[in-house]
């Protein structure tokens, strides 16, 4: 009687202390995020896991042959800031041999384009970085400028409407690394970009979004 | 003892358990008052009193539970050319008892937004969004039935010069677009489904709830 009261207490702690609860719908195939990640800054995929590189780095990117050699400069300046900020390499670049198309295309090729044709609706858009991904990991990231609607200058603006490139550059680079837009200043990930202002540091709050991933 | 060994032995036991639970997915660790929120709306119809805003609110979830439980997706035609249209169907209902009158769903909260994003895509920090506005309207099985139809949100995005954030009225319904890039995107997953009313009462069912719920997320791959 003794060891039958003793089996049915360790059944019940077996079976009915830990009741995992019913699942809700049917068992899942796919791997479920099994909470969704805190944003800290980053695109979310529809599991709410943040989307990013994770250890493919460097990212490899082609700079297009139609991109003018001394902007091709500021690109790899800004890319060292954001290496210095992260404490790794996180891009390596080569000029493309010839020019591509202009319009960026799922084409595994990660590329920076200078482009002279811009929709007219879009024409507010200094420039566009568009970025594939699989479940959490970006596949590819391509850069297009605005360069038919904007001016841009490497040092001294020659009128009050040109745009710095190296701070869109490093503002579009942080996309390409998975960052949203940021609404707390001061941040390079502000949505907007006015002409002859400088944006040329990686801040603090950006430093703590890029250490969320990297 | 021997009496000693077995209750170590249970212990040992319950902490495998434990051990083993907290392992486990979070989406397998229902808590069971959740469970019981599913399993008290078996019903087609479950009644909510509801005298204000906050008893809205509270059943949040009860209502989210029963309408989950009877969501489904479907393709309205296989064989069609462009399969491109989609049924989001509700087949269980909460119906809202205030202390004048029994409103449905619809009458409660007559508006209804369904939010997909691209899978896959990003453009500039953001993902693309199409967002189709409803009206709610019950069908003759007294079922919610809400068409949505890409082959129309495609069109207008073509026809309108590729505008990334616009928004357009249809026959059916008003389409929303926000963050689009050159090409309209082939693949969408559903990502919220909005029931709301003028004075901003509301229920949503997020993407996370629908996967949580269905094992997987509601896609669309356009042809």
């Amino acid at each position: 009687m003794k060891l039958i009261l003793i089996l049915l207490h360790v059944g019940f702690l077996f079976f009915a202390g830990c009741d995992q609860g019913k699942v809700l719908g049917p068992a899942s195939k796919l791997e479920l995020a099994t909470a969704a990640e805190e944003s800290c800054g980053y695109v979310q995929n529809e599991f709410g896991e943040r989307v990013s590189w994770k250890s493919n780095l460097p990212v490899n990117m082609y700079i297009d042959s139609s991109v003018p050699d001394d902007m091709a400069e500021s690109i790899k300046s800004a890319a060292n800031k954001w290496s210095k900020a992260a404490g790794k390499n996180l891009f390596n670049f080569q000029m493309a041999a010839k020019a591509n198309s202009i319009t960026p295309s799922i084409d595994k090729v990660n590329s920076i384009y200078w482009s002279k044709v811009w929709d007219a609706n879009k024409s507010s858009q200094q420039a566009i970085t568009t970025l594939s991904f699989n479940g959490p990991l970006i596949t590819e990231a391509d850069i297009k400028i605005n360069a038919k609607d904007f001016e841009f200058y490497i040092d001294t603006p020659q009128n009050s409407l040109q745009v710095n490139f190296e701070s869109l550059l490093i503002h579009e680079l942080g996309h390409v690394l998975g960052f949203k837009h940021l609404n707390l200043k001061p941040t390079v990930m502000w949505p907007t970009l006015a002409p002859a202002f400088l944006r040329l540091e990686i801040y603090y709050t950006d430093q703590k979004t890029l250490k969320c991933e990297y | 003892m021997k009496f000693r060994n077995i209750i170590l032995f249970a212990i040992l036991l319950f902490i495998l358990n434990l051990i083993y639970f907290y392992s486990t997915k979070l989406t397998k660790r229902i808590p069971a008052s959740s469970n019981e929120l599913i399993d008290r709306a078996q019903n087609n119809s479950v009644v909510f009193e509801i005298k204000n805003t906050d008893d809205i609110l509270e059943n949040t979830k009860k209502i989210k539970a029963l309408l989950l439980q009877g969501f489904s997706f479907t393709d309205i035609d296989k064989t069609s050319e462009h399969q491109s249209q989609y049924t989001l169907n509700f087949s269980k209902l909460p119906q809202f008892e205030t202390p004048e009158e029994s409103l449905s769903l619809c009458e409660k909260l007559p508006f209804i937004e369904i939010q997909f994003s691209a899978r896959g895509q990003v453009n500039n920090g953001e993902i693309p969004k199409l967002i189709f506005l409803k009206k709610c309207t019950l069908n003759s099985k007294k079922d919610l039935s809400i068409e949505v139809n890409f082959y129309d949100a495609k069109n207008l995005f073509s026809s309108t010069n590729s505008n990334p954030s616009a928004n357009y009225l249809t026959a059916s319904s008003s389409i929303y677009f926000k963050n689009l890039g050159e090409t309209f995107p082939d693949d969408w997953v559903l990502t919220n489904v909005l029931f709301y009313n003028q004075k901003l009462e509301q229920i949503a069912i997020s993407s996370y709830e629908l996967i949580l719920y269905l094992g997987n997320p509601v896609s669309v791959q356009l042809h």
